[in-house]
């Protein structure tokens, strides 16, 4: 077989427009980006007829492209194939756990074309119509509180879910929060994701950083692995979370833009050899003048709860981390997200019945 | 007469600044450098780019230029995106217009910290910082800086309750434990300083806090039990000199006790080589004790060190420049009974302002209100303005059994010049003669005995001339202080008198001080002149 035949086999996800699916899934068009990330699959639209309806879904095919120029070829692949299975094996664990708030799972399967021996191995979710947070924030243009507090309510609810099944998300982000026309927020992309069954075995469990740095909590940037999973993944996440309430309240900016401003050039990771047990008061310090700028910018109505929110949410130190009752108690989950949950619903509420002032 | 100046013990006791002061300074930052890999961030960044290209709208914009201050990242995208939304600011969140602002180097113009100057400014400073203590109650630093302000209040119990919260909650955290070993020099309490500082596991692999120990040992009045771990910390090469700069000078400062003069002048010279404005006010003491050459004035102004200015003017004689240093001083170390102690001292001896010398003494008791050294200038320059009922009465309820054994002998003399001037010259020379009789430092009986002296001259006593002659030329020997400039500040006025009666009174200077000179004097001549161009 000539090498261009075989990049062509390789490559074969990227030329499926067109092409009907043994599913009956039509597939209509690329997508310029994938809004579920992921750097090993090509993205799609594709549409089958359901009944009367013509349901359209997107498609993640996996593709082999990148791996051509890896030095070795079968560990690459290896990689590849292990990180498709496993999100597609998340994603199916979701649908059965029947997790409303993250997106679905709808089909999967693969495809092999007329001129490769390789198939085409995909996944089918259904379709944001909404886009990402970014896109969502865009299209409304004016700032929509009670939107807001609802949508953050949601992303509390599905990141719980995922708790709830023993998965840790690891890259929660604007553009992994996908919306839905009637249904509102969903989160995508489990791309990263731990498992607490399987710790640190997932194909990005082992990485200290697994998702987006941008938003990662501050003990990670310091390359500080806590021994206990939940801490480490359960604990980054609600840090994460913390990062989206800053995004959706100032339409845009992460918490950790505002964070990392405050720290000390002499504290900051690559200047600071240390543990990050002795880097802690610092970032405790910073971490108190970042909320103290942002409850400078927020409501009065609701300074108060928004503040409280994020110090449970993104406090520096991850055992501090958490609803106070729930840290506090013998038995409880430090990392149980219910009364985060039940605050921004009360707050939702109150904002959809014009009680907040703003 | 007003207290002697010539602090024979000045320590490398901490500073106790703002904890902002402290950051700003560089002194909470790690002696050693870095471990961990830096993130690629460029993958993030063109990702991000991408879908800012796609998209050119708000949060797309916003969320390339969080990314891009966290990764520290600057790219033509992202500073088009930065301008996009200074463009469209009145859409934008305030908190995303400073983050583009940043993004772009457009710095809003953020005055330094302003010290609280007046006693009503610091009341108000308290006042917000018992807010915060509110808001923020896990955070020792601000129960730090409570405790800071309690202490320049001059109320050492809430500041003792604010800064114990503070040490339960970092008590291993380099600014709480040396803030609380200086709040605990302040009220004296050196066992417990010194205790702190030994029992605090951090200390034995801590420049600062080794430093903190050496000088809390001396306080003291004990032996310092990391000098050797010390030593082996600054021959470490790897190690940025200004974070070792005070533990040479607390070490050079040991040894010029223990008479190593060489090795002493070794360590000064280290502890400039990037020093900290204590380090360098140790340094510009040291230089008038050991007899060295004056530091570089330039080095001085340049690291902004308000207390090692003042004690350069002091070594130089510039007294009227000292004044307005040591209120700066004062300014910073808000707490410190030191700068007031000196420029009252200074005032009302050599510039001939009791005036100003009881209004600075005044300043300092407002913190100290029962410092010896402050009541006595205060009292002395009472005395000086023809008040002394007033000065009595400033010393009335002094405990003269709880001062150290300097402080007693110049509040004996004040009260004996008290004496003199009520018109009862026997009681004042016999309390002038009971200071003199109580110590040995020559520094201190000589003080006393040119005051007396020049009392007695002003009775018309005439072995009273011969007697000041004695003090002048015991005063002259002593040219490592300032006590000659204040004989010869008296001189004058005592000549006058001996010269209505016909006496001459002929009184030789000494021509040149006695100087080391060592590798400290070396280190100072090669910073002395900066090399042009």
């Amino acid at each position: 077989m000539q090498p261009a035949q075989t990049q062509q086999m390789l490559c074969a996800a990227e030329w499926l427009e067109g092409i009907e699916l043994p599913n009956g899934w039509k597939v209509t068009a690329k997508t310029a980006k994938s809004s579920t990330g992921g750097c090993f699959s090509v993205p799609y639209f594709v549409e089958r007829q359901n009944g009367k309806n013509r349901q359209t879904a997107f498609l993640k095919a996996l593709n082999f492209r990148q791996i051509l120029v890896e030095k070795d070829i079968a560990k690459a692949m290896e990689q590849h194939t292990r990180a498709f299975n496993f999100e597609k094996e998340t994603l199916e664990l979701c649908r059965d756990k029947k997790l409303s708030r993250i997106a679905t799972l709808i089909d999967a399967g693969q495809y092999t074309p007329k001129n490769s021996l390789i198939p085409v191995a995909y996944i089918i979710f259904e379709l944001a119509k909404g886009g990402d947070a970014r896109k969502q924030l865009a299209a409304l243009k004016k700032f929509d509180l009670a939107w807001t507090l609802r949508t953050l309510h949601q992303v509390a609810v599905g990141l719980n879910q995922l708790h709830g099944g023993g998965i840790a998300h690891q890259d929660l982000k604007p553009s992994n929060i996908l919306f839905y026309e009637a249904f509102g927020a969903k989160i995508g992309d489990l791309g990263c994701a731990d498992t607490a069954d399987k710790p640190s075995q997932s194909p990005r469990g082992h990485l200290i950083i697994p998702g987006d740095p941008q938003y990662a909590a501050p003990e990670l940037w310091y390359e500080h692995r806590s021994s206990d999973w939940k801490t480490r993944r359960l604990g980054s996440d609600h840090y994460l979370l913390g990062n989206l309430v800053m995004f959706f309240l100032s339409h845009g900016s992460s918490f950790n833009a505002i964070f990392k401003g405050k720290i000390a050039a002499q504290h900051r990771p690559l200047n600071w050899p240390h543990d990050y047990r002795s880097v802690l008061p610092y970032l405790n310090n910073a971490f108190d003048e970042t909320l103290e700028e942002i409850q400078a910018t927020l409501p009065k109505s609701l300074q108060e709860k928004i503040i409280e929110i994020l110090r449970w949410l993104c406090h520096p130190d991850p055992s501090l981390r958490g609803h106070p009752k729930d840290i506090s108690q013998v038995h409880g989950n430090q990392f149980n997200l219910q009364r985060i949950i039940s605050a921004f619903d009360l707050l939702a509420e109150k904002a959809e019945h014009n009680i907040l002032d703003y | 007469m007003a207290a002697a100046n010539e602090n024979a013990d000045r320590q490398v006791v901490p500073q106790w600044r703002t904890f902002k002061e402290a950051l700003n300074n560089g002194e909470l930052g790690s002696p050693s450098t870095r471990k961990v890999k830096a993130i690629d961030p460029s993958p993030f960044i063109q990702e991000k780019e991408a879908d800012w290209k796609a998209n050119k709208a708000l949060p797309f914009a916003l969320d390339l230029i969080s990314a891009a201050v966290v990764f520290d990242v600057k790219t033509p995208v992202v500073a088009e995106a930065a301008e996009f939304l200074l463009a469209s600011s009145g859409q934008v969140h305030e908190i995303g217009v400073k983050l583009a602002k940043s993004v772009l180097g457009i710095h809003e113009t953020v005055s330094g910290e302003n010290l609280p100057q007046s006693r009503i400014q610091i009341v108000n400073a308290l006042k917000q910082q018992k807010a915060r203590r509110i808001n923020q109650p896990r955070n020792a630093f601000v129960w730090t800086d409570l405790a800071r302000l309690y202490t320049i209040l001059g109320q050492v119990t809430q500041a003792r309750a604010a800064i114990r919260v503070a040490l339960a909650l970092e008590p291993n955290e380099r600014f709480v434990v040396r803030s609380t070993a200086r709040f605990l020099h302040h009220i004296k309490a050196y066992d417990e300083a010194l205790s702190l500082l030994r029992r605090n596991p951090k200390t034995s692999e801590d420049p600062w806090l080794l430093a903190a120990e050496t000088a809390a040992s001396a306080a003291a009045q004990t032996s310092p039990r990391f000098a050797k771990t010390g030593l082996q910390f600054l021959e470490k090469r790897d190690i940025n000199p200004f974070h070792t700069s005070e533990l040479a000078s607390a070490l050079a400062t040991l040894e010029m006790r223990s008479g190593k003069h060489r090795h002493s002048n070794k360590l000064f010279a280290q502890s400039l080589h990037k020093p900290t404005q204590n380090a360098l006010a140790q340094a510009v003491w040291a230089t008038k004790i050991a007899g060295l050459s004056a530091l570089n004035p330039e080095l001085l102004s340049r690291a902004n060190a308000s207390e090692a200015i003042t004690l350069d003017f002091y070594n130089r004689g510039a007294w009227k420049e000292l004044i307005e240093a040591a209120d700066k001083w004062a300014k910073e170390e808000g707490f410190s009974a030191r700068p007031f102690g000196i420029a009252s001292s200074i005032a009302s001896s050599l510039l001939d302002q009791a005036d100003l010398g009881e209004k600075i003494a005044d300043n300092g008791l407002l913190v100290n209100p029962k410092n010896p050294v402050l009541l006595n200038n205060k009292a002395f320059a009472q005395v000086l303005q023809n008040k002394p009922e007033s000065a009595a009465k400033t010393l009335l309820g002094l405990d003269l059994d709880s001062v150290d054994t300097p402080s007693k002998v110049c509040l004996m003399a004040t009260t004996g010049l008290i004496f003199f001037r009520r018109g009862n010259a026997t009681e004042g020379r016999l309390m002038y003669e009971k200071a003199i009789s109580l110590t040995n430092d020559p520094i201190l009986r000589a003080l006393a005995s040119l005051y007396l002296a020049s009392e007695d001259a002003a009775l018309g006593n005439k072995a009273a001339f011969n007697e000041f002659k004695r003090a002048f030329h015991a005063a002259q020997k002593l040219q490592t202080t300032n006590i000659p400039a204040i004989a010869e500040h008296i001189a004058p006025r005592v000549q006058q008198l001996a010269a209505q009666q016909g006496i001459n009174l002929d009184l030789v200077k000494e021509q040149k001080p006695f100087r080391f000179e060592g590798d400290f004097l070396d280190f100072n001549a090669k910073n002395a002149k900066k090399p042009t161009a």
